[in-house]
């Protein structure tokens, strides 16, 4: 029971750290794309100016602006700052909620009541992140591919084709499998520990 | 305790799944590494210049024009390649045994036993196999980046800066990042095991009173 408390309280730390730093990166990408967003609101000429873009191991930097219309561009970072600010506060409830699941663990308690409907709301999040994930990278793609024109920006003569399309990613949807199960199995040992607590 | 037997089975049948996907991989990867073996022994070029060679990055594919990717692609290049695939066979036993792992985990939700001996016993086995993963994961990304900055001119695919009228735009490769996500994850597995091993001592008492 000392172990299990302290590997708790470990945990619980790293957690600490963690929210802190999904804050931190959250805010920063947040205020980027909200100071982008606002230069190209007032100044559309921002639009002729250096730009930069990522895909995945590929960057392109313009340095005289990549010939988009004014509304994709805002489109663009809309996506951008939308899923950066969802992603950051559902990444921020997941981990808020582990520290809920851990806070039993952590007293020597690990099937205190509340502790399986806690992992469920946890799976829940995980569930959302999953879809914020995708989702967030299937409409950067069809922003790229509708808006930036890249078979005209790629295909030179070395390059005889180019294609983007969004890699499903189902992790998250996998951990959501497995904290569902997890809160089954918690309910249970809830039971156990109650039983065990009236025998005693 | 039917949904979770039943959840464990769609959730065992998933990881069955992956597993015969990973054999069929693993068949690949060693017919690639096969290949490879064979022609550098007998000095073979590993390219053939008439033909087209499709370069994934990521979301990202860009069919090259026959004899391009040899251009590209600088003297020396060969035995990194063999050592990516080297490696991906060294991190695929990792894999099999984590799926096999997991299975072991679900058998008995299955059986409607959750708190187990074998439970807690699978899932410290299972963190310590997810941080061997992470760090295989990140010397094969670095590996990877490596080859990327080092052996393959990007610059040569588009003719100088000035690729689109008078647009000028410079293109290179992005900075890959080592997630350490799955750390966490180990870490929560320990714990987890340690939860089963006390859910495991509340069944024995539980058992004993009935």
């Amino acid at each position: 029971m000392k172990d299990l408390k302290r590997s708790a309280r470990t945990l619980n730390w790293i957690l600490n750290a963690c929210f802190w730093l999904l804050i931190a990166r959250g805010v920063f990408a947040a205020g980027f794309h909200i100071s982008v967003l606002f230069k190209l609101f007032t100044d559309p000429a921002a639009l002729s100016g250096k730009m930069g873009l990522t895909i995945d191991w590929l960057t392109l930097d313009a340095a005289n602006g990549f010939g988009i219309s004014q509304n994709a561009a805002v489109s663009m970072k809309l996506v951008q700052l939308v899923s950066a600010v969802i992603i950051t506060v559902i990444a921020c409830q997941c981990v808020h909620q582990l520290k809920h699941v851990l806070l039993p663990i952590e007293l020597g308690q690990p099937f205190r009541q509340g502790i399986a409907g806690n992992i469920s709301k946890l799976a829940w999040h995980c569930f959302y992140l999953g879809w914020m994930e995708n989702l967030s990278m299937l409409f950067t793609v069809i922003l790229i591919e509708n808006h930036y024109g890249l078979e005209e920006l790629l295909m030179t003569g070395p390059i005889t084709g180019v294609s983007i399309h969004p890699e499903f990613r189902p992790a998250w949807f996998f951990v959501t499998a497995v904290l569902v199960i997890l809160s089954m199995v918690f309910r249970q040992g809830e039971q156990l520990q109650t039983l065990a607590d009236e025998t005693l | 305790m039917n949904t979770i037997s039943r959840t464990a089975k769609t959730l065992d049948r998933i990881c069955k799944f992956i597993y015969w996907l990973m054999i069929v991989s693993m068949v690949i990867v060693l017919f690639v590494l096969a290949f490879l073996g064979i022609s550098m022994a007998v000095g073979a070029p590993l390219l053939k210049d008439n033909e087209s060679y499709l370069l994934s990055l990521g979301n990202l594919e860009l069919l090259l024009a026959p004899g391009v990717l040899s251009e590209i692609l600088s003297d020396g290049w060969q035995p990194l390649l063999l050592g990516i695939v080297i490696f991906s066979i060294v991190t695929m036993p990792v894999y099999f045994l984590m799926l096999l792992t997991i299975r072991d985990v679900l058998q008995p939700f299955i059986n409607r036993t959750p708190f187990h001996e074998t439970v807690a016993k699978d899932l410290k086995r299972l963190s310590v196999l997810v941080v061997i993963n992470t760090i295989l994961n990140a010397v094969a990304t670095g590996l990877m980046d490596h080859m990327m900055q080092n052996y393959l001119d990007l610059h040569r695919l588009f003719v100088g800066d000035q690729i689109f009228g008078d647009r000028i735009i410079t293109v290179g490769l992005a900075n890959t990042t080592i997630d350490l996500t799955p750390l966490l994850f180990a870490g929560a597995l320990y714990l987890l095991s340690k939860v089963f091993l006390y859910g495991q001592e509340l069944q024995t008492l539980s058992d004993e009173t009935l």
